[in-house]
């Protein structure tokens, strides 16, 4: 009988623990879902555009949708970024012409846990998680230095040196950014994730096994 | 006018509008070609496609084409121009920094895509 009180006692006290923690999370969540619309839904959108959204619209946007921020970052990416935040894109977001000038807002510690709270848990609805690892290897780095020479577009690390387009998000520490099953569901599918997007699509083009070497290639970019 | 002839009248008045209120639901959605060439090829061809856009850099090994030079893009034809927006640079055995669009830009705005060069160009 002593024991069975023990058990259940146990049990109790595990259960509110459980509850008390995500009741937490939730809340952190809400708060920063009230932060992130107050100081940054002006220039991100977190719902999904219409189906035949319009380049001119897409043009029209200030910053990259974060819709599904916690399927494509890593765990803790955010939170560290928007306390020192660094910019990915070399131009302003949609301009061919202007050099970002890297004002993104700067967040406390504490703002930035509420809001990568509410980001982490926006996800993609046709993103699989698979278990994709970064690899450097040598059939992504085929078709990414020569089959499709993806640096025309993207920032890359070579050796010391930073070399690479201007035009797309750097690709420079995407070790630490990116979720390599996220690269691969994007690559494999990008309308899933936006009607339009700058970047070509490649779907179809690169066979399932070449996507996934290729995904695993740019996961690993230091 | 008898009572037919009155009914047929009205049903063809009230197809012919709801024809029109629904007629840019019915047809595809077109985007002009500058919007295009502005958006995707602009990138590395230069929003003029003298081919000096962001991605057009001294430390590439290739620099974007000139779309503007009559004396370069006057020598290819309809279907090169055609073949290298599908299928990018490769099709033609030169650079793969030229993507291929097939699976971006509806065919419908290639086309538009091509006129939009060959005006570029004046050739």
């Amino acid at each position: 009988m002593r024991n069975i009180l023990l058990l259940i006692i146990i049990q109790g006290f595990f259960a509110s623990t459980i509850i008390l923690t995500n009741s937490t999370a939730l809340a952190g969540s809400q708060e920063g879902m009230g932060f992130f619309q107050r100081k940054c839904s002006a220039c991100h959108e977190v719902t999904r555009p219409k189906d035949d959204e319009s380049l001119l619209s897409r043009m029209a946007r200030k910053g990259p949708s974060l819709r599904y921020a916690g399927s494509k970052f890593k765990k803790g990416f955010i939170e560290a970024w928007l306390q020192d935040p660094k910019s990915i894109r070399p131009l302003v977001y949609s301009s061919l012409t202007k050099a970002n000038p890297g004002k993104h807002l700067r967040l406390s510690n504490e703002d930035a846990i509420l809001v990568a709270s509410y980001l982490e848990g926006l996800k993609a609805n046709s993103f699989k998680v698979t278990g994709l690892s970064p690899k450097d290897n040598l059939r992504g780095k085929q078709i990414f230095s020569q089959r499709y020479t993806c640096y025309g577009c993207h920032r890359v690390r070579s050796n010391s040196t930073i070399t690479g387009g201007l035009s797309g998000p750097s690709l420079v520490g995407a070790v630490r950014r990116l979720n390599p099953d996220w690269i691969y569901a994007f690559l494999n599918n990008p309308r899933a994730f936006r009607p339009v997007g700058a970047m070509p699509v490649y779907a179809g083009l690169i066979k399932e096994d070449d996507l996934k070497a290729l995904s695993r290639y740019i996961a690993s970019f230091e | 006018m008898n009572m037919f002839r009155l009914l047929t009248l009205l049903t063809i008045a009230i197809s012919l509008v709801v024809f029109v209120l629904n007629f840019s639901k019915l047809m595809p959605n077109v985007t002009d070609a500058k919007v295009n060439f502005r958006y995707y090829c602009a990138q590395c061809h230069g929003l003029k496609g003298k081919g000096n856009g962001p991605n057009a850099l001294k430390m590439m090994p290739v620099d974007p084409r000139d779309l503007t030079d009559a004396s370069a893009i006057g020598k290819l034809s309809d279907n090169d121009i055609l073949r290298v927006i599908r299928e990018g640079g490769s099709a033609p055995s030169r650079s793969t920094f030229m993507p291929p669009f097939t699976k971006t830009i509806p065919e419908i705005e290639i086309m538009y895509l091509k006129d939009y060069i060959r005006d570029l160009c004046k050739c």
